[in-house]
């Protein structure tokens, strides 16, 4: 028994060495063998011009939202710039009783700016609770963050559409590396196809035809709910199929 | 499935029947490494106590002063010195039973000897027919597990309604670590295997002409006497 006892340990540390020695290599190499997968097939959306314009208008009808602030306090330096020019004017007792009249009017249009001012951030404020109301979105103050959710959402639907075609995407033998074919496709507000067709094609029949069965076997899309949006990124889309993980 | 797969998991992950493959293809391994630590240690000192032994019995030293240190030493005796001491004892034994009678002296002495050496045979062979199985059945154990471990991700794949290779490989990836132990504890029992009944057979052959030439010596100090 005593005889056993070296052989045991060593027979056990050279298993444990051997087992550290695997579990220190194998997540490299696992990693090398994943990366191919992801580039399995690429079916990538590419916006047409009508959602291009529309989150450039989108942009710009973000940008001057966070100017009005800085617009309403420009106004005060000018009128402290005023006051100390109306001092002078006082000592000058022949222009005493205009100047007051002058001070009077500028103080009545001082009141007529400021309510105006008010009346452009009720307005605006007005504005932006529409819009907060008409997106259901949670209460965000900085209409900032608003357009790059709407971002992140759409980002998530297209991500979505391009794993449902990947997924029903079999490619023919005869694709290769470096074909490309854009589809152009409709949608209902459902989520349904009405129509695709093949905008650019890839000047091989059977990998144009396995595109459009894709396309038409995913059959129904996830779209998302807001008509806005639908109608900005998703009513018309295309999509670009190229397979790039083939050999030849 | 873009995070790395460890091998852990993939076990961790693997049907009862993969598993237990894996389990009983571990133990396996461990054993036998257990054993060829263990044959490895007694086929070196067999061999050092051999050499020694023979040394001291060639330096013309007397028989009996030999066989006392022998009797009188606490550890076990094995190998030569086993040999030795079997046929002297029984050689003191039979001379005072029969007196001259050379043949039935020898004949005697010939019997004890070959039943110590067949001891000693026995004692060296011990666990080589253990790595012979483990050398020749473990690569089928493991393929079991793989073909197991493999028919279960096609079924799934059968299920699935996506037809990718992402479903099945990690099946596929597991089942096969079942043959990779398997072949892991398969080959160093086979060439254990080998490399020791080979070196059986050759110190088997040392005690074997060892015997012979005790037995003409003990056979000459009776015909001289």
């Amino acid at each position: 028994m005593k005889s056993l006892i070296l052989p045991t340990i060593l027979a056990l540390g050279f298993h444990g060495l051997i087992l550290s020695l695997f579990l220190i290599e194998w997540p490299e190499e696992v990693s090398s063998q994943v990366r191919p997968e992801q580039l399995f097939v690429s079916a990538s959306l590419v916006r047409n011009e009508v959602p291009e314009r529309g989150a450039a208008e989108k942009t710009e009808r973000a940008l001057p939202k966070t100017p009005p602030p800085v617009a309403a306090k420009r106004p005060e330096p000018a009128r402290a710039a005023e006051k100390p020019q109306a001092k002078p004017l006082i000592k000058n007792e022949s222009q005493l009783k205009a100047s007051t009249s002058t001070l009077d009017a500028e103080r009545v249009k001082e009141k007529e700016a400021e309510q105006a001012e008010r009346r452009e951030k009720e307005i605006a404020a007005a504005e932006l609770a529409a819009r907060l109301a008409s997106l259901d979105q949670a209460v965000t103050d900085e209409i900032g963050r608003e357009a790059v959710t709407n971002d992140e959402k759409v980002m998530a639907y297209i991500g979505q559409i391009q794993r449902d075609i990947i997924n029903k995407w079999s490619r023919p033998p005869s694709a290769r590396n470096g074909m490309q074919a854009i589809l152009r496709v409709r949608l209902v507000p459902t989520g349904e196809v009405v129509d695709v067709v093949v905008a650019t094609g890839s000047r091989n029949d059977a990998f144009d035809r396995s595109a459009l069965l894709a396309v038409r076997r995913a059959g129904r899309f996830e779209v998302p709910r807001d008509s806005r949006l639908f109608e900005e990124h998703f009513r018309s889309f295309t999509v670009l199929f190229r397979p790039e993980d083939l050999r030849l | 499935m873009n995070e790395p797969i460890s091998i852990l998991e993939l076990v961790l992950n693997a049907s009862v029947v993969v598993q237990l493959v894996m389990a009983i293809l571990v133990l396996a391994s461990l054993v036998s490494w257990v054993l060829i630590f263990q044959r490895a240690f007694l086929l070196q000192s067999v061999r050092r106590l051999a050499a020694n032994f023979e040394d001291e019995f060639w330096s013309g030293q007397d028989l009996r002063s030999i066989f006392v240190d022998i009797e009188s030493s606490e550890a076990e005796v094995i190998g030569v010195e086993h040999i030795f001491q079997a046929g002297f004892k029984e050689f003191t034994r039979s001379r005072q039973q029969y007196g001259n009678q050379a043949e039935r002296i020898m004949q005697n002495v010939q019997r004890a000897m070959r039943v110590a050496l067949a001891r000693e045979e026995e004692r060296l062979e011990a666990a080589l027919p253990f790595l012979a199985t483990v050398g020749s059945t473990s690569p089928y154990i493991g393929l079991f597990g793989t073909v197991w471990g493999i028919m279960n991700s096609f079924r799934g794949l059968a299920m699935s309604n996506q037809a990718s290779l992402s479903v099945v490989a990690p099946g596929i990836s597991e089942a096969l670590i079942a043959t990779a132990i398997g072949l892991f504890a398969a080959i160093p029992a086979v060439i254990a295997y080998n490399r020791y009944s080979a070196q059986v057979e050759v110190i088997m052959n040392r005690f074997e002409t060892f015997s012979d030439e005790f037995g003409a010596i003990l056979n000459r100090s009776i015909t001289e006497s």
